[in-house]
């Protein structure tokens, strides 16, 4: 059975970029865009890697990212922040909240896939 | 001059202290010495008369005891030859024996015509309880004087050494009394003006030497206090002026003084005006009527002439002198008038007029005390003139200074309003950078990501057109990319939010981590990259190294932008003592002199690379420039490269640039 990926972002351009990516690797994906959203449906499907987003409207990627570390269910999810954000101290933030790894967007499709595979073998 | 008087002064003495020491010898020597000879020569005439009168009773007695019956029984012969024989007796004169009728019965012969200077001496016979006769006995007295003469000589003799003596113990006593209590008590009076007590005065010593002595040291003490007193009031004068710096305070203290310490009945003060006018500042003690009477003008004409003439003018009995100023003076009870004019050398500042009613007032001495207060007051009053004159400046200095302070409060509030808004305008510039950068990231998060896509014909192969026209695409997506992250970073740099991170850096190890990364473009344009290994082994330079990265990757990546392929491009390292210098040398165009002015100024680009369409931000140099300064070092850039055959390159070849850079190495 494939592996299940989350995407949260609330820009449908990349959302529809990474799960063509994905899919095209045999990763079964669901996708969320925004914060709330993302977190309940990492509790319902139990994904297997979440690709956060971080500047989002309501709760932002590092909000939803503490929440789902503090859930039982969902805190074993390894996480990997996608974002525009891409100071020092944007990156320190999100890897002490949990996050596994964090790429500065844009980023080209292959570096994105190789990290992922990284992590899910 | 008082000390020429006390000198020429001779007094009429009428007892020199010489008479009165002769003269007390005199008294008390004299008698002395007669008192002595006329005990001593009675008491030597004593004894002899006394030896005598005892032998001529021993002698009456003898006879008498022999007559007691020779003179009842007539025994005359035997009485005869005793009287003979005691006639003998060279100091007996004569012997006669009467009987007690007074009848002479026996006597000697007469050695001498008349007895006078003789002592007689009678003696009574008696027989059984009766008085039968009596013996008288002359004797001569010649012996008596023998005696005296040559016991007078001893006797003078004593007497000289015991006047002698007695002359010592007189002059001392004398001395002691006239001279030397008298001279003891003139020094105990010197002591006591020499510790300062000048109201010490010696008692009257009496009439000689000593005593002029006395009064003319009493004179000249008086005079000292005198001059003492003037001193002090002269010194107390100037102090009060001299304390004070207000012109109208210091007319208040003369005018004070004058009239309570120098005794004048009224003064006034004259000064000369910035624009010369004479004029009286500030008057006591003048009545009314005489000012109605104008008498001030009469007094100012006084002054105005001591301060022609530059002396003191010292006017006294205007009943002498006719006319009615005169008369005006007299009714206002002046009798003395003093006029000093106040002098700093030949400036001429006014003067000082005081007045009395007592015509023995203001004698040359107290008038040269006032000179010399004069001297003094126009000191003063020359000085707080000047001061005056500071504070009127000061004053307008001050309110010149509260104009500009003023105008500059006013500046610094409009300053400090445009630095906050400038604060506020920076902020939000870089709150712009920030959130543009990210809003134009998102967007080419996914052009950059799908054009990737197609470009590798993933969704499926495109023909060459297309191919191509997705590639410009792409390669515009990084270019904006990059353009992006550079804006970000300089942002970042000039908002201060970049900490260095300073490590001991191998300088080379970085540089190869940065050519590594370069390595593709470098094979791709087959260009010759050679690392000159320094002279000497490289010291460790504290640098950040993500930034150090930063700045060589800029520079490297600017040659191998401007050279042609198969270029070279030399890294050089320097040790320039608290320095290293790092070059970056290509052989490339070089860069034309209108340009290398602005070659770090931001978003300046050369146009030769507009024209060639060189893809680059514009950013890169001034980012490196910031770096290096920040690490406290220089960037600068040369072309063309002077030194071209150290590196072997032909010198008709291209010009080439040069960028060096320096870090310290502390």
């Amino acid at each position: 059975m494939s592996k299940k990926v989350l995407i949260v972002d609330d820009e449908p351009g990349v959302v529809k970029m990474v799960k063509y990516l994905l899919e095209k690797n045999s990763f079964a994906v669901v996708s969320a865009n925004e914060g709330e959203e993302g977190v309940k449906l990492a509790i319902q499907e139990k994904p297997d890697l979440i690709l956060m987003d971080i500047m989002m409207p309501l709760i932002d990627g590092n909000e939803a990212t503490r929440r789902l570390k503090e859930n039982e269910v969902t805190k074993q999810i390894p996480v990997i922040m996608l974002s525009a954000l891409g100071q020092e101290g944007d990156v320190a933030k999100s890897l002490e909240l949990g996050a596994m790894d964090y790429i500065v967007k844009p980023f080209h499709p292959q570096e994105l896939m190789d990290r992922v595979k990284k992590i899910l073998g | 001059m008082p000390n020429e008087k006390i000198i020429n002064f001779r007094p009429k003495i009428k007892f020199t202290l010489g008479f009165k020491f002769v003269a007390a010898l005199m008294v008390v020597l004299i008698p002395l010495m007669l008192l002595i000879g006329f005990i001593i020569i009675k008491q030597v005439k004593q004894v002899v008369t006394d030896d005598i009168s005892k032998k001529s009773k021993n002698y009456a007695s003898f006879l008498a005891k022999v007559s007691r019956q020779g003179i009842k029984e007539a025994d005359v012969a035997i009485l005869k030859r005793y009287v003979q024989e005691i006639s003998g007796d060279k100091d007996v004169l004569y012997i006669l024996l009467v009987d007690t009728k007074n009848k002479p019965i026996i006597h000697s012969e007469k050695k001498a015509d008349n007895f006078n200077s003789a002592l007689e001496v009678q003696i009574p016979i008696f027989y059984k309880s009766e008085r039968t006769g009596t013996i008288k006995i002359w004797y001569s007295l010649s012996r008596v004087a023998e005696e005296l003469t040559t016991n007078v000589q001893q006797v003078l003799f004593l007497v000289v050494v015991l006047g002698i003596i007695l002359l010592g113990l007189v002059m001392f006593v004398v001395s002691e009394q006239m001279i030397f209590n008298r001279i003891g008590k003139l020094l105990k009076a010197m002591r006591r003006v020499q510790k300062g007590d000048l109201s010490t005065r010696v008692e009257k010593l009496g009439n000689d030497e000593l005593g002029y002595l006395a009064g003319q040291f009493n004179q000249m003490v008086t005079q000292v206090e005198e001059n003492q007193q003037q001193l002090t009031l002269l010194f107390e004068m100037s102090r009060a002026v001299t304390a004070a710096l207000d012109i109208t305070l210091i007319m208040d203290l003369v005018l004070e003084m004058s009239v309570e310490k120098l005794q004048g009945t009224s003064c006034s003060i004259f000064l000369v005006g910035d624009s010369g006018l004479f004029k009286m500042r500030g008057a006591r003690g003048l009545s009314t009527s005489f000012v109605n009477a104008n008498g001030i003008a009469l007094l100012e004409d006084m002054a105005q002439k001591a301060l022609l003439y530059n002396e003191p003018l010292v006017i006294r009995d205007f009943n002498l002198s006719p006319g009615n100023l005169s008369a005006l003076l007299i009714q206002e009870q002046i009798a003395v008038m003093v006029n000093i004019p106040l002098l700093i050398g030949d400036r001429k500042l006014g003067v000082l007029n005081i007045n009395s009613h007592n015509p023995e007032a203001f004698p040359p001495e107290r008038v040269e005390l006032l000179m010399a207060f004069a001297r003094q007051l126009a000191v003063v009053l020359q000085n707080a003139q000047l001061y005056e004159q500071t504070q009127q400046f000061s004053k307008e200095l001050e309110e010149k200074i509260n104009i500009a302070t003023g105008n500059l409060a006013r500046a610094n509030e409009r300053l400090k309003l445009a630095n906050e808004k400038l604060v506020e305008l920076s902020q939000a510039k870089s709150d712009f950078i920030a959130i543009v950068s990210h809003e134009l990231r998102s967007p080419l998060t996914s052009i950059l990501g799908f054009t990737d896509l197609l470009v590798q014909g993933e969704p499926g192969a495109l023909n060459a057109t297309q191919k191509d026209f997705m590639e410009i695409i792409n390669q515009n997506t990084r270019r904006l990319i990059d353009l992006i992250n550079n804006l970000l970073n300089l942002s970042k740099i000039e908002a201060g939010k970049v900490e260095l991170k300073k490590t001991p850096l191998d300088l080379e190890k970085t540089l190869h981590g940065v050519l590594h990364n370069l390595r593709l473009t470098i094979t791709e344009k087959k260009l010759n990259i050679r690392v000159l290994p320094p002279a000497e082994p490289l010291a460790l330079v504290p640098a950040d190294e993500n930034q150090l990265t930063a700045i060589l990757l800029n520079l490297l990546t600017n040659a191998i932008k401007y050279i042609p392929a198969q270029g070279e491009v030399v890294i050089n390292f320097k040790d320039a003592g608290k320095f290293i210098e790092i070059q970056v040398i290509d052989n490339g165009d070089g860069i034309e002199d209108k340009d290398l002015p602005h070659i770090f100024d931001r978003f300046y680009r050369s146009a030769k690379a507009k024209a060639e369409h060189v893809i680059g931000t514009g950013l890169g140099l001034a980012i490196s420039k910031l770096l290096v300064e920040m690490h406290g070092g220089k960037i600068w850039v040369e072309s063309p490269v002077s030194d071209k055959e150290v590196f072997n390159w032909d010198k008709r070849d291209r010009n080439g640039a040069k960028f060096t850079f320096t870090l310290p190495k502390n």
